[in-house]
């Protein structure tokens, strides 16, 4: 069968008629689009919206960039999707990216932050010379992959300067990086760095670490059912509390320091452990199964701010701030990888209580025995916040 | 004019994909058997390689074709959390285009494997794939979007510590996803033109990396799924279960069953034997054990029946040649290497990539002999994917320097 040239024609005409999006165009789309729900309710008419979207021309890009938005990441999804089918589109007609348009949305960092590391992932792609002098000017960028990736400059930098053993220079370009790195691999690599040049990093304060606990336990876990059961740690934190556990125990609060200790799967899981092994045990001293322990820390913040609390360990673990859950996830014995656990809330002024509940359940495995957290407080992008932890005047540190 | 004829062709016959084509993990049906002939048995680094491309970032996932089209997932970024579809054009390499999406759900994986472990699927017009972090998104073949969804918006406990890698299928419009893990547990059935949820079949809470397998029986079909707990078939129009295996605890959670000529062969990891060949009953109740084996003992590598003889290959290397009807062994060969990757079959050969690279290619009838041991000197834990005249590799180099080769004449 031979096309026809009004197929041909056909198949063009989403292109003929590419418009320009405004604000008020763009705006009714991305409702159809935050509209999607469970089951998939609202796919059909989004695919329609998405449709729309993506037929627009390479002037609409930022407003389109600009609808991203910063909390939704179906909308995000969405609208990159459009994004990348007109500018792959544009660009295969021969035509132009909007570069200058597309400059001032990445340089704009009231902007939001998908949006503008999209915008500069397509500027540097058909405009390279740009990359460098974007680049210098954001290492403190609020969009953690600009920030990366102009992080990233000075780290090679650095290691370049080392190869050539012009070790002052390396530090210099080190010591000027350091208050921008976020992400925990590139933390690792300036530690290195730092090292080389004879300047050790406390990698447990960098990264914000809890390092005093108060625990208590062991409370119940049989068949798993501990994850859904809240046991008095949860509704009363008082220092003095002394609480029933598992086969009528009597638990108590117990100030612990977190030990580091060595992890060969990551340069990080080992740091600031709280391992309720050493702590609640069975009376025999062998390790208990089926339980459940809490870790209370008490932060004190100069005012309301957000924050993150990243956490790592293999066992099912719940945190909480001030008495409201922020995360629960309920798996054992897989991985440990840093901050595999984020649970996102508020500060407020003065103190704040940080509660975590870490399960154990009844795997008799080697690899199993684990029951071991740790806890770093962090802001969004993970660096540490002005906090200071007062656990141990709380719970007068030593008893 | 392919196209429309392609297009043609799955109008009137939905689900199918053209002859040469892989359009899904272990292939055509998910029988890791492929009908091409005349097929390349050497190559290595620099000769015999059709073409080269580069994948942005990681995966495991295999490469699926069809109409042309090489469609390769992958993720990046620190956080494996940017997530890629690449489309490459068969011929050349040449990339064709890519979509990138962010990731929702955990992305906690084991260090070895990465978001994105799961193979997309696709019916020649439509790609559909899904991620680690319970992504899951549906593009027709020229990149255009059709749906996304956050799989964890609908099921917030979807948990995988060591990273969701089961496949999803297709039956006939309906997308059939695996979404068996340590949260809330199911079997998914969406409507794949769409993305609107079709269908939920619950299965029990426990991690699991077996892709589902669409079977014909008694004129119907049938998804086989399984996980350690036991293996069930599901209607995949409404996602009843038509029958399943009493509980166990003992299947294998991660090579996919193959079924041939009324049998379901499919592997154990504990209890009374290690490998079983199973006879699903007229009336659906509990399968009849028809053989089982202590000697075939499977790890990660997806069983075959090809020509007759059921193909067994143990991740130390174990290459075992078995008669499916009776159980009784056949042939023995030791390739002396470690597997990750399932094993395909063509060409009266069979096509093993060993996890450092070397694909090892035993031919088949009579006596079982290697006839060549290919080098490429790259972690490779992947299966291979076969498609007119040429076999697909994928690379997973753990930096994040991946490769796709296309093996075969230029």
């Amino acid at each position: 069968m031979k096309p026809t040239p009004w197929f041909g024609l056909l198949t063009l005409l989403p292109f003929v008629f590419a418009s320009t999006a405004t604000a008020q165009e763009v705006k009714p789309i991305v409702k159809k689009i935050e509209a999607i729900g469970k089951d998939g309710k609202g796919l059909v008419p989004a695919q329609k919206a998405w449709k729309k979207l993506s037929q627009m021309g390479p002037e609409s890009l930022t407003e389109i960039l600009g609808a991203i938005g910063n909390d939704n990441i179906i909308v995000a999804n969405y609208l990159n999707s459009a994004v990348e089918t007109i500018a792959s589109r544009t660009l295969s007609q021969g035509q132009k990216l909007p570069t200058k348009a597309l400059e001032e949305f990445v340089t704009n960092t009231k902007n939001n932050r998908k949006g503008r590391s999209i915008a500069f992932q397509w500027l540097v792609k058909v405009k390279p010379s740009t990359k460098a002098r974007l680049l210098s000017q954001m290492l403190d960028d609020p969009e953690l992959s600009l920030r990366r990736e102009a992080v990233q400059v000075l780290l090679n930098k650095a290691n370049d300067l080392l190869e050539k053993k012009n070790e002052q220079a390396a530090q210099a370009v080190l010591k000027n990086v350091s208050d921008y790195v976020r992400d925990l691999d590139q933390v690792v690599v300036l530690a290195q760095g730092l090292k080389k040049v004879g300047n050790k990093m406390n990698l447990r304060k960098r990264l914000g670490f809890i390092t005093e606990w108060a625990i208590a336990g062991p409370f119940d876990n049989t068949n798993r059912t501990g994850y859904r059961k809240t046991f008095a740690p949860e509704k009363k934190t008082e220092p003095a509390a002394i609480y029933t556990g598992k086969n009528d125990q009597k638990v108590s609060w117990r100030f612990i320091k977190a030990e580091d200790s060595v992890d060969d799967r990551s340069p990080l899981a080992g740091l600031a452990r709280v391992n309720f092994n050493d702590y609640i045990k069975a009376d025999d001293g062998t390790n208990l199964h089926d339980v459940t322990a809490y870790a209370m820390t008490v932060i004190q913040s100069p005012k309301a701010m957000p924050v993150e609390l990243r956490g790592a360990t293999r066992n099912a673990i719940q945190i909480f701030l001030n008495g409201q859950k922020l995360y629960g996830k309920e798996e054992y014995h897989h991985g440990t990888a840093p901050d595999q656990h984020i649970g996102r809330g508020m500060l407020k002024p003065g103190q704040n209580i940080v509660l975590v509940k870490v399960l154990q359940n009844n795997q008799s495995e080697s690899w199993a025995q684990s029951w071991v957290f740790n806890l770093r407080v962090c802001d969004r992008l993970g660096g540490t916040l002005p906090v200071q932890n007062v656990t141990a005047n709380v719970f007068q540190q030593g008893e | 004019m392919k196209y429309l004829l392609y297009v043609a062709i799955l109008t009137l016959f939905p689900g199918l994909s053209l002859a040469g084509d892989w359009p899904q993990f272990h292939g055509p049906r998910g029988t890791g058997v492929s009908k091409e002939k005349n097929l390349p048995t050497k190559w290595s680094k620099d000769k015999g390689i059709a073409w080269k491309a580069e994948i942005t970032g990681r995966g495991l996932s295999n490469p699926v074709i069809a109409d042309g089209r090489i469609y390769v997932t992958s993720c990046s970024g620190p956080d494996q959390k940017r997530l890629h579809v690449l489309c490459f054009d068969e011929k050349t390499g040449k990339k064709m285009w890519e979509r990138n999406f962010w990731g929702t759900g955990s992305n906690v994986c084991h260090p070895t494997t990465s978001m994105a472990a799961p193979t997309p699927v696709t019916d020649g017009k439509n790609v559909y794939a899904i991620w680690g972090t319970y992504d899951i998104v549906g593009l027709d073949n020229d990149g255009n979007l059709l749906w996304y969804r956050p799989l964890v918006l609908d099921y917030p406990t979807l948990a995988c510590g060591v990273g969701h890698a089961a496949s999803p299928t297709l039956y006939k419009g309906t997308l059939i996803v695996p979404l068996e893990n340590a949260g809330e547990s199911l079997i998914l059935g969406l409507k794949a033109k769409t993305g609107q949820t079709k269908w939920t079949s619950a299965r029990k809470s426990e991690i699991n990396f077996v892709t589902p397998i669409v079977i014909r029986r008694d004129g119907k079909p049938e998804v086989i799924v399984q996980s350690r707990w036991n293996c069930a078939a599901i209607d995949p129009t409404n996602g009843k279960v038509r029958w399943e295996t009493a509980p166990a605890s003992t299947m294998s959670p991660v090579t996919t069953p193959v079924f041939q000529d009324g049998l379901l062969f499919t592997a154990a990891r504990e209890g009374s034997a290690s490998f079983f060949a199973l006879r699903p009953s007229a009336d659906n109740a509990e399968p009849e054990v028809v053989w089982k084996s202590r000697t075939i003992r499977l790890n990660y590598v997806s069983p075959i029946v090809y020509r007759g003889t059921l193909y067994t290959l143990s991740d130390r290397g174990r290459l075992i040649a078995t008669d499916p009807r009776t159980g009784k062994e056949i042939a023995y060969l030791n390739l002396r290497e470690n597997y990750w990757g399932s094993m395909v079959a063509a060409d009266g050969k069979l096509y093993m990539v060993g996890t450092k690279g070397t694909t090892t290619v035993v031919k088949l009838g009579g006596k079982m002999k290697i006839i060549a041991r290919n080098e490429l000197n790259d972690r490779i834990v992947t299966t291979p994917a076969i498609a007119n005249g040429r076999i697909y590799l994928r690379s997973d180099n753990i930096k994040g320097e991946n490769t796709l080769y296309a093996i075969g004449k230029k």
